[in-house]
């Protein structure tokens, strides 16, 4: 079956953006980009909760066309633009980007229906609130954390509280030149 | 000058309480080693109250042969509360005035590294002084779902990764030191 693996560029101290939604912080580099990738690959279909998808939907569209455009962007924007994206959002009424559907409830049944369906894997972006309503279906079969050095303090969390307790397998663990830790794990 | 080390237990969503509720299935060789050389390159602990008081019924009846045990319970504990007044556990000293200056003085005494183990508030009233040289987390493949989190609302730190380490059991060793620039 295919599977879920939320992907997630994460403080030390569990955030994925600062409080009014930075994302600056997040430590780059080539080998970072290129694992990503490769994870990414397995997978061909996105799925993101709103926020996640409209800070998307400002930068793929165009970001291979632009003069500045790195190899990462072009292997990106060529995954991601032709790429299923799903996005579940009760208030998004329609997109321009190509390839999206809408879903505007019940989030996990849907996700269950499809990784029914035959496909590569689904790839879940960032998106801490749907990833929580999808933990708590245990609908996600891999985490790859990418953990950055540095602790914010305040920001938005990756995790939301629950009464889960989930025990993961470590499958892999990897540190880059800048500083950050890769950890992916997977159901136990 | 001696370094002060905070030495932690994580959950993968960052909990860092009661870690004897949910680390000792993951427990082995390796990180009992890890463990031993740690508490052996270091000559005293620096604890916040909830920490200490654990402790202090904890450890005093802990004796194993390797020796862990008769050191804890041997070492200086430094302990940071403005309302304990009677430390009961062997070798104790009470911290009750100003943090930064008083730890200061510890750090500018000759000697080996200064662990803290847990002492979530104590790490967090340090970092506002930029007093701790060294963090060791040892991150657990689970999540807690809830819990208090170890840096719920730190000072915000540029951190250097020093060294990872994988244990087989799954827990990954993540140790920084702040980039001080």
């Amino acid at each position: 079956m295919r599977k879920v693996i939320w992907l997630n560029h994460v403080s030390l101290d569990g955030f994925v953006a600062g409080p009014n939604g930075e994302i600056d912080w997040i430590y780059l580099e080539d080998e970072l980009f290129d694992d990503g990738h490769d994870l990414i690959k397995t997978g061909d279909t996105a799925l993101y909760g709103r926020v996640t998808y409209e800070i998307m939907k400002s930068y793929w569209p165009t970001a291979a066309k632009s003069p500045m455009a790195t190899r990462h962007d072009i292997d990106h924007a060529n995954w991601v633009n032709p790429a299923l994206k799903i996005v579940f959002s009760r208030t998004l009424k329609a997109s321009d980007w190509q390839n999206t559907r809408i879903v505007r409830d019940h989030a996990a049944e849907e996700v269950g229906k499809l990784k029914k369906q035959p496909g590569k894997n689904m790839i879940l972006f960032a998106s801490p609130t749907l990833a929580s309503t999808l933990m708590g279906q245990d609908l996600i079969d891999e985490y790859w954390f990418n953990i950055n050095p540095i602790i914010l303090g305040r920001g938005k969390p990756l995790f939301q509280d629950t009464n889960t307790v989930r025990k993961l397998t470590l499958l892999g663990s990897k540190a880059y030149k800048n500083g950050v830790v890769n950890l992916h794990y997977g159901r136990n | 000058m001696r370094k002060i080390v905070a030495s932690e237990f994580v959950t993968l969503d960052g909990v860092a309480e009661e870690p004897g509720k949910w680390s000792f299935p993951y427990w082995n060789e390796e990180i009992s080693k890890f463990k031993f050389d740690e508490l052996f390159s270091s000559d005293a602990l620096l604890l916040g109250r909830v920490t200490y008081q654990g402790f202090a019924k904890a450890w005093p009846s802990m004796i194993d042969e390797a020796g862990y045990g008769k050191r804890m319970n041997s070492f200086p504990k430094h302990v940071v509360s403005r309302t304990l007044e009677k430390l009961d556990w062997n070798n104790s000293h009470l911290i009750k005035g100003d943090i930064e200056k008083e730890v200061s003085k510890l750090k500018q005494q000759p000697g080996q590294d200064l662990l803290i183990f847990g002492s979530g508030q104590l790490v967090k009233a340090l970092m506002q002084h930029d007093l701790i040289d060294e963090y060791r987390l040892l991150v657990y493949p689970i999540i807690l779902g809830n819990g208090k989190r170890l840096f719920s609302d730190a000072n915000k730190a540029n951190l250097k990764l020093v060294e990872t380490k994988t244990f087989g059991s799954g827990v990954v060793l993540l140790r920084y030191q702040p980039n001080r620039k």
